[in-house]
């Protein structure tokens, strides 16, 4: 569904993403893992186009696009097919939690802001806020405005979403909520690129992990082959050490409490 | 007898305030009013196209917004208004008196507001312009739903102390011969030499009127900030 060729991206003279190489299948659930720096924000903005990548081929439903000289058309076409969903919500502070939803939609001339609204409740509904439908964000906790982002995400009906940490900026109360709705979309086959530091999530919902790190594609392997039998020393390291692993543990400690 | 002829004197100023206050006031209703209320909208127009130039850093336009917005801050009112009134028929260029004030106001005003309308724009957290392209809006569909209603809200304080000014300022068009509320006031004062209780008059007519627009500038920041007269409403249930 989703085919990326060494795509390149540098900043001035810095090269963040050097020739990365991926594809996503329909239905599946992708989480890219790796240490902080490594392109993960880099490499997920530039499928949306928030970052211009610059060369490489990026092949979205079976039609392939040159990176560096892509035209406005084809981003527009291809952005109307993914949602975003960012590691600050970045929800439109002017709308309420059922205005946000039905932005998309509307404005892309998909549905009816009556056909709209039916949706966005429902969607709502489905990531448990339908009660907070004429909440603004700034009367939303992080948790919600997340959710509420999730919701936003879904009412175009994308093939694919894209997630950057979204439960980074959330303390570890809040996280619960908001990983509880992902794997809901996991299992019902929503197709996922789930940027994420929460490693317990990856081993659980995705299907799949590209492991990043200086900008390259270090491992990518299935998530029970990436957690049980490591094999890139560095992602044995990255595995072991650092926050993040802790993280996990303590996670499992809980779970096992 | 010399307090009665402080009470009669009394008695007189007494009456001419009472016969020139509807005179005062006409000329601020069928002039000050309409010439800032025209003189505003179009600096708003004004303003919101230099502003959103600038936004967007259009190559050349913004260069000369910036000159516009440079000669227009850094130069006196009075003398824009002579320039334009006095100076402008020297190259055959005459305008009448109101048509006159209104296009120094406008430009002057949207000069200011500009600015104001551009921080209001720079505001806007990039994450929502973002998500904003990512739902699927164009450039256009950004700026209509999501940046400019935020601006709006963010400058409207500095607009309405703008809007303020500028009333008060109108009473410099007297110099270019519109017969407003200041013009009419000296008339008066040219015939009855009463100075003090006729510029005093006029101060407070000045300040009934900006004393609306202040009541207005509260109800408008009210109406605009929803969530927080929603907090307000819950504390006062609670
Ligand atoms: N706009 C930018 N201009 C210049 N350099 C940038 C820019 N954005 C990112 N970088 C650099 O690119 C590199 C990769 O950044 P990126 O945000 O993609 O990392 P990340 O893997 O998402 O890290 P984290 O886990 O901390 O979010 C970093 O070295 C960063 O400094
Ligand atoms: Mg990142």
């Amino acid at each position: 569904m989703l085919k990326v060729e060494h795509l390149k991206k540098s900043f001035q003279d810095t090269t963040v993403l050097e020739d990365i190489n991926l594809n996503v299948e329909k239905g599946e659930v992708v989480a890219v893992l790796g240490p902080s720096g490594s392109g993960k924000t880099t490499l997920l903005r530039c499928m949306n186009f928030l970052e211009r990548a610059d060369s490489g081929l990026l092949t979205f439903d079976g039609v392939q696009h040159r990176l560096e000289r892509i035209s406005k058309e084809e981003i527009a076409s291809i952005r109307r097919k993914t949602a975003f969903v960012f590691q600050s919500f970045n929800l439109f502070a002017n709308r309420t939690a059922l205005g946000n939803v039905i932005e998309g939609p509307v404005v892309t001339g998909k549905m009816t802001v009556h056909e709209a609204k039916v949706r966005g409740m429902q969607l709502l509904e489905k990531v448990g806020l339908a009660d907070r439908a004429d909440h603004y964000p700034a009367e939303l906790s992080g948790g919600q405005q997340q959710r509420v982002a999730i919701a936003r995400a879904l009412a175009t009906d994308p093939e694919i979403i894209y997630f950057d940490e979204p439960t980074s900026a959330l303390d570890p109360k809040l996280k619960g909520e908001v990983l509880k709705v992902m794997s809901d979309l996991a299992t019902e086959g929503v197709t996922m690129m789930v940027v994420t530091h929460e490693l317990s999530f990856a081993r659980n919902a995705a299907h799949r992990i590209i492991y990043l790190e200086n900008g390259e594609i270090l491992e990518e392997a299935s998530a029970k082959d990436f957690f049980e039998h490591p094999t890139n020393p560095k992602v044995i390291d990255f595995l072991a050490g650092g926050d993040e692993p802790k993280e996990l543990e303590t996670k499992e400690t809980n779970s096992l409490n | 007898m010399s307090n009665l002829l402080l009470f009669a004197a009394g008695n007189k100023i007494i009456s001419l305030l009472i016969s020139s206050f509807p005179k005062i006031l006409l000329r601020g209703l069928i002039v000050t009013i309409p010439l800032t209320a025209i003189s505003f909208g179009c600096a708003m127009v004004i303003a919101t196209f230099v502003a959103m130039i600038q936004y967007a850093k259009v190559p050349i336009a913004r260069k000369i917004c910036q000159i516009y917005i440079w000669i227009f801050r850094g130069t006196p009112l009075l003398i824009q208004l002579y320039v334009v009134f006095f100076g402008l028929p020297n190259l055959g260029i005459m305008i009448d008196p109101f048509p006159c004030a209104v296009l120094v106001f406008a430009l002057n005003e949207g000069a200011y507001c500009a600015e104001t309308m551009r921080a209001g724009l720079e505001s806007v957290p990039v994450g929502q312009i973002e998500a904003g392209y990512c739902v699927g809006m164009s450039y256009f569909q950004v700026m209509r739903r999501i940046v400019i209603p935020q601006a709006l809200k963010a400058a409207f304080p500095s607009l309405s102390n703008s809007l303020i000014s500028m009333l008060k300022d109108t009473s410099l068009v007297a110099n270019i011969t519109v017969a407003e509320m200041f013009m009419t006031t000296q008339r008066i004062v040219a015939r009855t030499y009463e100075a003090l209780a006729l510029y005093l008059e006029l101060a407070a007519i000045y300040l009934i009127f900006s004393t609306v627009l202040t009541v207005l500038q509260h109800k408008g920041e009210n109406y605009l900030d929803v969530v927080g007269r929603r907090k307000k409403k819950k504390n006062a249930e609670s």
